[in-house]
């Protein structure tokens, strides 16, 4: 059987030039056949399905501002199948922000942005900027009241900027200002400009991958020897029973829950709704409605927002030492966690206050609560591996348990929030508790 | 064999140069196609907006002006306000963008239930901006800015139509740089219907 399998490799091969996938990729290590490895190639799925379905939406949509909406709501109301497409086509995108989040704080946790990974992480940034750029201009499309409205106000903070910067952004982002000047180039760049700049920075992204392989565990150096299996088929079938479980499990989210249209935009109906941006924005928009931020001193939020970003592309240039273990590198981990939480905090604090200026010092007591209880616990962890005979690296597990459970905490904290923080604090400081113990069981049981 | 390095620098330079003349020439022209600036209107239009025979007190009546992105709400108020228009000084008109963050505002008979002062005006649902609508949309509350302008407004007393002739400073939200007073920003970046 393999010979003829192998005979008809070669005629291809002499014909087309399509060698065996071994002498095109590498094959990949078996330490890495454990999804937590592979988020990036469920990101890919996800683009794909979004190009697919992202296509057949193109087949009906009509992107003016008369038939938007009513072209959506055709989609979803009377087209086979297409509520189900208009749906996992929102899901998809809604999954690929969320994983490419964890993605991004699960590659910072294990330090796989270290020499020589630099340039991955890099493409990393700019491919989160362009997805979030997807999301944004995604969201004006069905021309709904609330994604209408929100996206203004979006657009309206650049007027914060000085004119110089303002007016020409402007006018390249929304043209002449008018709605239809408006959705035509939210459009364009959607379907167009933000798939190429994706296609160009995946290529460059999985082109690197291929050059220096997955990272290894920690612990492990690059130059170990590991045992590792063909892409043929080892791997394909891997990374595609993963691919399908992503999608087969979308589907049938999709299927079971389908999305709602809200009603159409109009002025006259914006006159009724708070405008609120979509959920994955919501941390930001939470850091714009500090009391401190308020007026035209709203300008330094969006500064803030920015740097935080700019922080973030430049983590590998910060972080150059050479140990990726969390204990070899306790300042930067612990500011990763704090941001972290941060971030699902802000989210979920926003969602409870939407359209509700936000005192400073609620701000400062809530955020700088979780930066402090992290902070301990994350020193308190050090100390005890340190003090430990086997002194050498945490188990990033160990300090996973810290974070999650301290994200479950503070989001828990806050659904109490109604009933004064100080039942929050408790919830959050029995939470880190729990954490805490469980990390000595975990030691011990190591012993 | 020897290779002449200057020869080949020169070369691998005009390759370089050559590259950077298309990528320049080419970024003008496409900048200039993309960032095409709407019409350009200089003085504000006069138009009609309803006749007072229609307006109902406490009754905000929306209208676009000066451009068809700039929502008004012309409202027929219970008692004089400044400014007012018509036999009772009642009569005004206000931009309907609030000029926090630009949602569009509601209009509230009264302002006390969102905290500011017993006044008819403005409230903004996203951050809770008042504007009282008595004192020439004076902030009374929230964060924004600077008040929201105010639509000139002319009435023909032979027909009781009302006319929209002009904007008060501050600029519309949205228009030139925030809170400015060079009003000629609220005729940019739109269309006259």
């Amino acid at each position: 059987m393999s010979g003829v399998l192998e005979r008809v490799q070669k005629w291809i091969e002499e014909r087309f030039g399509i060698k065996s996938v071994d002498n095109i990729l590498r094959p990949i290590p078996n330490f890495s056949f454990r999804p937590d490895y592979w988020t990036g190639a469920i990101l890919t799925t996800g683009f794909i399905m979004q190009g697919l379905t992202g296509f057949l939406l193109l087949l009906y949509y009509v992107p003016t501002p008369d038939q938007a909406w009513a072209s959506t709501h055709y989609i979803m109301s009377s087209l086979p199948y297409g509520s189900l497409i208009l749906t996992f086509h929102l899901y998809d995108a809604y999954a690929i922000i969320l994983i490419a989040f964890l993605h991004m704080f699960r590659h910072f946790f294990v330090g796989a942005y270290k020499k020589p990974r630099e340039a991955m992480w890099f493409y990393g940034v700019i491919l989160g900027l362009i997805t979030l750029g997807f999301g944004f201009t995604g969201y004006l499309l069905p021309w709904t009241v609330v994604s209408k409205s929100a996206t203004d106000v979006g657009i309206g903070m650049l007027n914060y900027f000085p004119n110089w910067l303002t007016a020409p952004l402007k006018s390249l982002i929304v043209g002449n200002g008018t709605d239809a000047a408006e959705l035509t180039r939210f459009f364009a760049l959607h379907v167009i400009l933000l798939p190429l700049l994706l296609a160009l920075f995946l290529f460059l992204k999985l082109y690197t991958f291929e050059v220096h392989g997955i990272a290894p565990p920690l612990g492990h150096s690059e130059s170990e020897n590991v045992k590792k299996t063909s892409w043929m088929p080892g791997g394909i079938l891997y990374v595609l029973m993963l691919a399908l479980f992503y999608i087969g499990g979308l589907l049938i989210i999709s299927s079971v829950f389908p999305a709602t249209l809200p009603p159409e935009y109009s002025v006259q109906a914006s006159m009724s709704v708070t405008p609120e941006p979509d959920w994955y924005f919501l941390w930001i928009y939470q850091i714009l409605k500090l009391s401190i931020f308020e007026g035209p001193n709203i300008i330094y939020a969006l500064i803030l927002v920015g740097l935080m970003f700019v922080i973030l592309f430049l983590v590998p240039l910060i972080d150059t030492r050479e140990g990726r273990s969390p204990s070899e590198r306790p300042v930067i981990f612990t500011l990763g966690m704090i941001v972290a939480t941060s971030i699902v905090f802000l989210t979920v604090w926003a969602y409870l206050t939407p359209g509700l200026t936000i005192p400073f010092y609620q701000a400062v007591i809530y955020i700088g609560g979780i930066a402090l209880i992290e902070a301990l616990a994350a020193y308190a962890a050090l100390r005890r591996r340190r003090s430990s005979a086997s002194a050498g690296k945490v188990h990033p597990s160990i300090a996973m348990i810290v974070m999650v459970s301290s994200v479950i905490g503070a989001s828990a904290s806050l659904l109490l929030l109604e009933k004064g923080y100080l039942i929050s604090v408790l919830l959050i400081v029995g939470f880190v508790y729990a954490a805490m113990t469980s990390i000595s069981k975990i030691e011990r049981l190591r012993k | 064999m020897s290779v002449d390095e200057n020869r080949r620098n020169f070369l691998k330079g005009m390759i370089a140069l050559g590259a950077l003349v298309v990528i320049g020439g080419l970024a003008k022209p496409i900048l200039d196609y993309a960032t095409v600036s709407g019409e350009i209107v200089t003085t504000f239009p006069k138009i009609k907006v309803t006749n007072i025979s229609q307006l109902q007190v406490n009754q905000p009546f929306l209208f676009n002006y000066p451009l068809t992105n700039e929502p008004n709400y012309l409202v027929m108020l219970s008692q004089p306000a400044q400014y007012g228009i018509g036999p009772q000084n009642n009569i005004v008109a206000f931009s309907a963008i609030c000029e926090h963050l630009g949602c569009i505002y509601h209009f509230r008979t009264s302002l006390a239930p969102y905290g500011g002062p017993d006044v008819p005006g403005g409230h903004c649902p996203c951050h809770g901006s008042l504007y009282d609508y008595l004192d020439d949309a004076k902030v009374v509350g929230g964060p924004a800015p600077c008040p929201v302008p105010r639509v000139i407004l002319e009435l023909d007393s032979s027909t009781g139509d009302i006319y929209a002739v002009g904007m008060e400073p501050p600029t519309i939200y949205a228009h030139g740089p925030s809170c400015s007073s060079d009003v000629e920003y609220d005729l940019q970046g739109g269309s006259v219907d």
